[in-house]
């Protein structure tokens, strides 16, 4: 039965497309509002533009709305309700429906078994049907058993249930997973308190006390949901919108004239501005931001890593690393502190307390994609070639949409031998990111070394015809053209004309660019441009510093000098 | 109902007074023995038999419009105010109605500007209605009347809250007026009429204050003040703030610097001293708005509890005299999650019969109310979710609060005003959208249950609801509600419980002290063994004062075995006379008070 007639009220609002009145809000408010909902409106049958709506809404606090735009989607997604669901449920939970919110919570977890969806579930459960809450509970412990928050769970219901002792040690487990769990701390201390264990009370309420700004473990589903919602506020969607159209000024402006006098969360206005500067590219000035922020909250594990970003951007290395061990030592199982620490000295070449370090934050966060990548790289950047294949595969499976991750598993694997593994990463990037020219250099390159000639010259033009301006790939396929060691493959006339492209595309000011037009001339006979056009390159190489490469002009220079064409081994 | 309403004994309404006849020597009450683990009446307790309220404050003369005063810049202090008191100032046996009004704060813009005009008369004042219940009529008829100007109560600050005491011990109730701006203090003439002491007591507080008790701290027989204080703030530095939305709406208590309370020592000749620094009260605080005074540890000292907006509670733990705040081991500081809480309202009362205080806080919506109980040793445990009160919390803001036994089933049950305090954008076309409905939990010996939908129309009102205070304001026996809504009229609840049911409505003089005994309990023993206590205050809900007289309910098929009122530190007192669905004025003299001191205490106050 619907506790409250204001419940009951509410419920109306599941109707699609929701009531919503407006128009009492600011412009630029109602103007997003707007457009997302006509782009609900025009395609009221995909999930997506629905969904999307319904995220719109829930940063803006119009629960129901966004719960029933989250229902709809649920309906119309065939493929993956799931997270429709779980958001439906998040939002009623929000508004305080619970009795919707537990019946969007069951259907999501019917559909995807995700430990997360049975805490919130089992969390609206138990006050008041405490075995289904513990059932819920101990199910996502069995999904995931350092699931830190299900064990609170269950401590939460023991405690209800008068049996301090297992509520004890259920806690125990929940900080033991996550020591920064707040508020396990604070309800094991007033349960140790309980029983009389008054040292240990207070042990843990000063564990309590020092993690205040880090309460419950969030999951990753439910973190891309509050990132929309935070985005959504005003002030942050007017800056990020000037950042996005390049007014930095004006951003920078508004920031200092207005919301820093306005916005009470002064915090978060400087953080804006911070971000601001660090886009302006005026790094000190984004450091004494970020250092304002931390004088009131030395706990910011984010400012403190942004801090660093600003350091390190100043060249100031030493101060970088000194402001991440500070926030090491106040969040010592940070994934994040633990991964940029690591990024800092691997730019300080400091590999083996990289190395250790990316493994920590690979431990403390094993399934974020960024720091397997990175962990991969420093391995790979070690020569432990299979070990770093290892981890950019993982991170492809926890992020199958990261081009990157699978150019770089190629390489690993092309340094390991396993020549069609390689191919085959580097094809997965490129079906992922058809742009990515140096990928289909790669690919050629493979191909090339193992005399697969048509396969080689196949993909160089295959990645010229979806990109015919890339200088990369004209460069290459003409330098393919002028010096394949196949005589049926090479084409001189071709290779010219490509060449004179790419040299006329990068101003006559590109070293490599001259080497391959010298080659091409040289295959068709012009032996005095070639040497020209050598020369030259060895003039730009000389400039640029590139002595290996300058010598391995010299060495073609020569051949032309003598009239001989070059064709590669 | 008016016919089950006649059922109730009219004969009993006039005071009954029972002098104490023996005086226990011994100050070791047991609360062991007053302990039930489960009453063996648990099934008949229940069956919940939902009072119905019904407003009648229009019907019986009891106008007053809260002014907001806003002329459309949200200054942070139109969202607090404002709250009432419930006090008999001319001692006739009813209870009369103190409201406290708003007025326009920006010094540049007059009424004229204003969003929400008057519909008060002018200028907008507190005002003090006199109930005719028992009056030289006799007609015994609920009806108020507009004692105003007459009695000298109106002043026109920005009113916040409200706290009743007797300072001089002269046997008529004071009144202690809470302001953004000068704090303001009534004392009683005796006659009808009271006078302004604010300038020579001490107390004419400028900052930003709230809730107030008062209390004798120190044991020597006089009320002192207590005076919770929320933010540093003027209007010409006031913030403008957004809501999710982008549309201006009012601060949060995070725009503001906390102040901290106030502690006065009451001197006698209507003089105060702050002696907050030198006993302690000084060293922590925060964006403080709801107050309950109790001895909480059983120590014979009246400790203090403040519910701070956004920060942790302080329990300020008395020990003879000096306090240290008990902080997070009270377990009262913040909620069950570690997380400090919007305190706003303040309930205190023995919810679970075990014979002590215990604590409940309203919260902002999203958060949950919260109830800590008292497990002894001045040790809480936040008792929410098992008592059933989380979930039905969570919509909405609440402020002011009263535990009371609206159905008699020897169980404190719970109102809450609620109002919310940042716009509501479901009510997007309401010139005023902040509105939300009251609650009514019942409590049975399964917990908490939410009623509010079968309790009459009046729980069916939204609006914006600040203050409420509980007390029998009708004289029948049951508890009504006199509730304030922030810009709109204030509302009176009028309990028509009609099943048959024992109640007691006993008020309790300090006879060595010739006023009411704030801070004892008075404790009653029935057939089966089961013993219900209610501490004497006025006290506690948000920025209001209420009956400072005991009630107690329960079953018909019980009788009263025993009484007894126990003084904090003083021993016990038993009570003999007291009589089931009666009124009675219960004299007693504290068993261990020294006549010689007690005279010299009355010497200087007179």
């Amino acid at each position: 039965m619907p506790t409250h007639a204001l419940e009951i009220e509410k419920h109306q609002d599941e109707v699609w497309p929701p009531a919503v009145n407006i128009e009492t809000l600011s412009e630029d408010v109602r103007e997003e509002i707007e457009t997302v909902k006509a782009l609900a409106l025009d395609a009221p049958d995909n999930a997506s533009t629905v969904g999307d709506l319904g995220k719109v809404y829930f940063g803006y606090k119009f629960n129901h709305a966004a719960a029933a735009c989250f229902v709809r989607a649920a309906e119309l997604d065939k493929k993956s309700p799931f997270r429709w669901w779980y958001y439906a449920g998040l939002s009623y939970k929000r508004a305080s429906s619970f009795g919707p919110a537990i019946e969007a919570f069951e259907k999501a977890i019917k559909l995807r078994e995700y430990p997360p969806a049975s805490v919130e579930l089992a969390d609206l459960l138990v006050e008041t049907e405490r075995p289904r809450a513990i059932e819920h509970f101990q199910r996502a412990i069995e999904l995931d058993p350092n699931l830190a928050s299900a064990y609170a769970g269950l401590g939460r219901c023991a405690a209800m249930d008068d049996r301090p002792e297992e509520a004890i040690a259920r806690f125990e487990k929940a900080v033991e997973l996550e020591p920064n769990f707040a508020s396990a701390h604070y309800e094991l201390a007033m349960l140790l308190r309980s029983v009389g264990r008054m040292e240990e009370a207070a042990q843990h309420l000063r564990l309590y006390g020092q993690r205040q700004s880090e309460f419950t473990p969030d999951d990753p589903i439910k973190r891309k949901l509050r990132r929309t919602m935070r985005a959504s506020s005003v002030m942050t969607r007017r800056i990020r919108n000037m950042w996005d159209t390049g007014r930095l000024d004006e951003a920078e402006a508004l920031l200092k004239n207005h919301f820093l006098k306005v916005n009470p969360n002064e915090e978060a206005v400087r953080n804006l501005l911070g971000h601001t500067h660090m886009r302006q590219e005026r790094f000190e000035l984004a450091a004494e931001q970020f250092e304002l922020i931390l004088a009131d909250h030395p706990g910011y594990v984010d400012t403190r890593s942004n801090l660093a970003t600003a350091y390190q951007q100043m060249g100031r290395r030493d101060d970088a690393e000194a402001v991440l061990r500070v926030a090491l030592e106040q969040h010592p199982d940070s994934g994040t502190v633990l991964h940029h620490l690591a990024l800092v000295l691997t730019q300080r070449e400091e590999t083996n307390e990289s190395l250790e370090l990316f493994a920590r934050a690979v431990a403390a966060q094993p399934a974020m994609p960024d720091f397997r990548s990175s962990y991969a790289r420093a391995l790979a950047g070690a020569k432990r070639f299979d070990e770093a294949a290892r981890e950019f595969r993982v991170a492809t499976e926890l992020d199958p949409r990261s081009v990157d991750a699978y150019a770089e598993l190629g390489c690993a694997l092309e340094q390991l031998g396993n020549v069609d593994g390689a191919e085959a990463a580097w094809r997965q990037a490129l079906a992922l990111d058809d742009t990515r020219d140096d990928l289909v250099v790669r690919l050629a390159g493979s191909h090339f070394a193992r005399a697969q000639f048509e396969l080689a010259e196949k993909a160089l033009r295959d990645g010229l015809a979806a990109r015919p301006k890339s200088i990369d790939l004209t460069g290459e396929l003409a330098w393919f053209l002028a010096t394949c060691p196949d005589a049926a493959r090479r084409n001189g006339p071709e290779a010219v004309r490509l060449a004179d492209l790419a040299v006329q595309w990068t101003r006559s000011n590109s070293a490599k660019e001259m080497d391959v037009l010298a080659a091409a001339y040289a295959q068709v006979g012009r032996f005095d441009d070639a040497v020209r056009a050598e020369q030259r390159a060895i003039r730009l190489g000389t400039a640029a510093r590139t002595r290996g490469i300058v010598r391995r002009y010299r060495e073609r220079l020569a051949l032309y000098e003598a009239a001989q064409p070059f064709t590669r081994p | 109902m008016p016919g089950s309403r006649a059922t109730t004994p009219r004969s009993t309404a006039s005071a009954l007074v029972v002098f104490a006849v023996v005086a226990i020597a011994s100050t070791s009450w047991s609360l062991s023995s007053a302990r039930v683990a489960a009453s063996p009446h648990d099934d008949e307790r229940d069956a919940i038999a939902t009072p119905t309220f019904t407003e009648v404050a229009a019907a019986s003369g009891l106008v007053f419009e809260h002014f907001l005063g806003s002329t459309g810049e949200f200054y942070f202090p139109e969202v607090s105010s404002a709250g009432l008191a419930l006090l008999d100032y001319d001692n006739d046996g009813d209870l009369d109605v103190y409201f406290l009004q708003g007025d326009v704060l920006n010094p540049a813009k007059t009424i004229e500007d204003t969003v929400f005009p008057p519909r008060v008369p002018l200028p907008p004042r507190n005002r003090l209605f006199r109930n005719e219940l028992v009056s030289s009529d006799r007609t015994g008829k609920l009806r108020f009347t507009d004692v105003t100007e007459e009695s000298g109560t109106g002043d026109t600050g920005y009113a916040q809250g409200v706290a009743t005491g007797d300072i001089d011990n002269d046997g008529d109730v004071d009144l202690f007026v809470t302001n953004l701006g000068a704090d303001v203090l009534y004392v009683n003439n005796g006659d009808g009429t009271f006078t302004d002491r604010s300038a020579e007591s001490g107390l004419a507080d400028t900052r930003w204050t709230t809730s107030a008790s008062f209390l004798d701290y120190d044991r020597d027989g006089l009320l002192d003040l207590f005076v919770a204080a929320y933010a540093e703030y003027s209007t010409a530095t006031d913030k403008n703030c957004q809501g999710t939305s982008g549309r201006h709406d009012y601060c949060g208590p995070d725009a503001y610097p906390a102040v901290p309370d106030h502690l006065y020592r009451n001197l006698g000749g209507g003089k105060f001293e702050d002696v907050s620094q030198a006993v302690g009260i000084f060293r922590e605080y925060g964006h403080g708005l709801g107050v309950g005074v109790s001895d909480f540890d059983g120590n014979g000292w009246l400790d203090i509890y403040v519910a701070n907006d956004g920060d942790p509670n302080q329990l300020w733990m008395n020990d003879r005299g000096r306090f240290q705040n008990a902080g997070l081991l009270s377990g009262a500081s913040v909620n069950n999650a570690g997380q400090a809480e919007a305190g706003m309202g303040v309930a205190v009362g023995d919810f679970d019969v075990d014979g002590d205080d215990d604590i409940f806080v309203t919260h902002l919506a999203g958060e949950t109310n919260t109830l800590y109980e008292n497990v002894g040793g001045g040790f809480f445990t936040d008792r929410t979710g098992r008592a059933g009160l989380g979930a039905p919390s969570r919509f909405a803001t609440g402020f002011g609060t009263a535990f009371a036994d609206f159905d008699h089933n020897g169980r404190l049950d719970l109102f809450i005003a609620n109002g919310a305090v940042s716009i509501e954008e479901s009510q997007g076309d309401d010139p005023y959208p902040y509105r939300q409905p009251n609650q009514l939990m019942m409590q049975s010996a399964r917990g908490f249950v939410d009623h509010s939908v079968t309790a009459g129309a009046a729980l069916a009102l939204s609006e914006v609801s600040r203050g409420v205070a509980a007390g029998d304001i009708d004289n029948d026996g049951d508890i009504d509600l006199v509730v304030t809504n922030s810009s709109g009229p204030a509302r009176l609840l009028r309990n028509d419980f009609a099943r048959p049911s024992n109640w007691l409505v006993v008020r309790v003089i300090d006879d060595a002290l010739g006023r009411d005994a704030y801070g004892a309990s008075l404790r009653i023993e029935l057939s089966d063994g089961t013993t219900l206590m209610s501490t004497i205050r006025t006290d506690t809900s948000y920025c209001s004062a209420r009956d400072p007289r005991a009630h107690f309910g329960w079953s018909d098929q019980l009788s009263l075995r025993a009484a007894s009122v126990s003084f904090p530190g003083r021993g016990v007192v038993s009570v003999e006379g007291l009589e089931a669905r009666t009124f009675a004025t219960v004299r007693v003299r504290p068993p261990d008070r020294d006549a010689s001191t007690d005279a010299g205490e009355s010497g200087e106050t007179e």
